[in-house]
């Protein structure tokens, strides 16, 4: 097929090289990507329907992502015979919510008052905030154990929440979206008479959904993997949170993998139905707060 | 309603630039004025200062004999409408236009009714529900001056409030903010770069360079006696011929050069110091029309008929200056406004009469000089 028949069946001119080509390669590339990123999650649904028997046994091939027959719930109900899941997952309810919903003001009015306000030291803290963005929390976590257990915290919802209302990574999300808001929006604001509290109250933060979805999704996904912070401050299951009940199994012999999957399915799946209904908010929270590229 | 007034007022930016330099101003009450000049000439810079969104680094602001300098915006009892409107994109248009009336604690059947009362001013009845991404244009715009008349402030300031529009728009929008001032008798402060918005609607127009204030008075006066050779060029359009004077004689009588020719001065001597010399494109004309006046012969470049009138542009046969008095270069132009049938064809000469009675005369400063 000739340049010429190509573009009379078409209507358009021909693209150099072939667009099926690309189209395809393109289709290939995200199909296949997409396959690296699902394969864990489906492995561990097809797993936690399994047998114990089966589940190492047919992990080499294909049959790892395949039911077969004998596919039951039996691990889940097992999971909560055998340690306390649903105190597992109320306790990371609660710690990662009350993160959220008390990280979500302290962090946005940090960034708008980084982003927006003229305070002597604005350059220094903003500094420090990209700063202790790079260290990673595992070098300041003895030294912060240390601190907290001498406050008489340990073995607390408390300990487990307080170090991690204040996040520079929410800062700085917060900062970049508040930086791209029309400044003449605030401006107006102040001019028709609202002082700063009250601009930022009801003209910044209706404005600033997206960040605010975006800052949620991300700590709620950060924290509730958490394992190192809660296993030095916690003594028992009762404040323990869900990475630390998953670790339970290991030391619960004998060793049930067909458990374990289930468990991570039951802890992965408020996340992913989280993830899933703010995803529109979150890709354009990241877009807006300039995250994106 | 409140006179407002600038003594001396200067602004200095973090970087160092100087935005405002001693800046002295008195607007009456219920006065339109209007701030004119280019992009960066610190116009804008001057109503945020008013408005208390930027700091003053000297000098005084008072509205209405009290001086302001230490207070906030919303104490200033000012309102302000944004170039690009600057509508609370979440709220309705009733709730953009309650804002500042809330923030005021006003009472529910107060705000009511105010809001009401602009709204069927403005015609925006029909649209109070809706969000601003729902509107027009011209809706957005009258928005943002309901939100601004709203309040009954004592003066209003307006920043370039219809660059956004489109010309047909902005024509009739201009014409119904000044009914809109003349009706309400408020003092407003209206900032533009846009000449014609300024001759049009300010009683007086305060033309500024470089945050230096160049001339202040009624369009008419800033068009028929400019200050200075900035104000020459940046009132009319197309802008005043301006170019460096050459005085000669022509037969025993004092003549201004004209490339290989020469126009005779009539009426009195070019003032003492003239250095520049200035022609509006209407000082040239048909000769047929006008044969009292001396001609000069010149090579059209480009005719444009803008149907009531034909602007001629051709090769200055002078040595073009720019507002600094700095040379143009040999690639100068100028200017005639001519009748649109006057017969103009880019590529061929042209014979035009010189009103030699309208040359404007500038000193080495580019202050003008009385003739």
């Amino acid at each position: 097929m000739n340049a010429a028949t190509r573009q009379r069946r078409n209507g358009k001119p021909p693209v150099p090289g072939g667009r099926w080509h690309t189209r395809a390669f393109s289709y290939l590339f995200v199909f296949a990507s997409a396959a690296l990123f699902v394969a864990p999650i489906l492995f561990m649904l097809v797993g936690s329907l399994k047998p114990d028997a089966r589940v190492l046994a047919e992990a080499g091939g294909w049959h790892a992502f395949w039911p077969g027959s004998g596919a039951s719930g039996q691990n889940y109900t097992d999971v909560f015979h055998r340690v306390p899941f649903a105190r597992y997952l109320v306790n990371s309810l609660w710690i990662n919510g009350l993160i959220v919903a008390l990280g979500l003001p302290v962090n946005a009015f940090a960034g708008y008052a980084l982003a927006r306000l003229r305070w002597r030291g604005r350059e220094l803290a903003l500094a420090a905030v990209l700063a202790i963005l790079v260290i990673p929390f595992e070098a300041i976590a003895v030294p912060l154990f240390y601190e907290l257990t001498a406050l008489g915290m340990r073995d607390s919802y408390t300990v487990q929440v307080i170090p991690f209302i204040a996040n520079p990574l929410s800062i700085y999300l917060f900062y970049s979206f508040f930086l791209g808001l029309p400044r003449e929006l605030e401006e107006a604001a102040r001019v028709d008479g609202a002082g700063v509290l009250r601009t930022f109250l009801t003209i910044v933060v209706p404005n600033a959904k997206a960040a605010f979805a975006s800052v949620t999704i991300v700590t709620f996904l950060f924290y509730w993997g958490m394992y190192l912070w809660p296993l030095l401050v916690t003594g028992g299951p009762s404040v323990r949170p869900l990475p630390l009940g998953i670790a339970t199994f290991y030391t619960l012999p004998p060793l049930q993998w067909g458990d374990i999957l289930a468990f991570g399915m039951m802890m992965v799946a408020p996340v992913l139905v989280i993830f899933v209904i703010f995803q529109r908010w979150f890709v354009r929270g990241v877009a807006a707060t300039g995250l994106k590229g | 309603m409140a006179a407002v007034e600038f003594r001396n007022v200067e602004k200095v930016f973090p970087d160092g630039t100087r935005a405002i330099d001693r800046f002295s101003l008195e607007v009456e009450d219920g006065e339109l004025l209007v701030l004119l000049g280019p992009s960066g000439c610190g116009k804008s810079t001057l109503l945020r200062l008013l408005a208390g969104l930027e700091a003053l680094d000297g000098g005084e602001i008072l509205i209405g004999n009290s001086v302001v300098n230490a207070l906030g915006p919303r104490e200033r009892n000012v309102a302000m409408v944004f170039q690009n409107y600057a509508l609370y994109p979440h709220m309705s248009v009733r709730r953009n236009l309650e804002f500042p009336l809330r923030m005021q604690r006003m009472a529910r059947s107060e705000i009511a009714r105010r809001v009401e009362r602009t709204a069927r001013a403005l015609g925006l009845e029909a649209v109070l529900e809706r969000r601003p991404k729902a509107l027009s244009g011209g809706q957005r715009q009258r928005v943002a001056m309901g939100r601004a008349m709203v309040r009954e402030p004592e003066v209003f300031l307006m920043d370039e409030p219809l660059s956004n529009l489109d010309a047909k728009l902005r024509v009739q929008i201009r014409a119904e903010i000044a009914e809109l001032q003349r009706r309400l008798a408020t003092t407003m402060l209206y900032v533009t770069h846009d000449q014609v918005e300024a001759m049009t609607l300010g009683r007086r127009v305060a033309v500024l360079r470089d945050g230096v204030l160049q001339q202040v008075g009624p369009p008419q006066t800033l068009y028929e006696r400019p200050a200075n050779l900035f104000v020459a060029a940046f009132v009319g359009s197309p802008e005043m011929n301006l170019f460096r004077a050459e005085l000669t004689s022509q037969d025993g009588v004092p003549a201004l050069g004209f490339g290989e020719q020469r126009l005779p001065l009539v009426g009195p001597a070019p003032p003492d110091g003239a250095v520049f010399a200035g022609l509006r494109p209407e000082a040239f004309s048909d000769p047929s029309a006008r044969p009292e006046l001396p001609s000069v012969a010149v090579d059209v470049a480009a005719a444009e008929s803008l149907g009531h009138e034909r602007l001629v542009y051709f090769r200055s046969p002078v040595t073009g200056v720019d507002t600094e008095g700095r040379e143009r270069g040999a690639d100068s132009f100028m200017a005639a406004r001519l009748p649109v049938e006057a017969e103009a064809h880019s590529g061929r000469g042209l014979r035009l009469a010189v009103d030699m009675g309208a040359v404007y005369w500038f000193d080495g400063q580019g202050q003008a000089l009385s003739a």
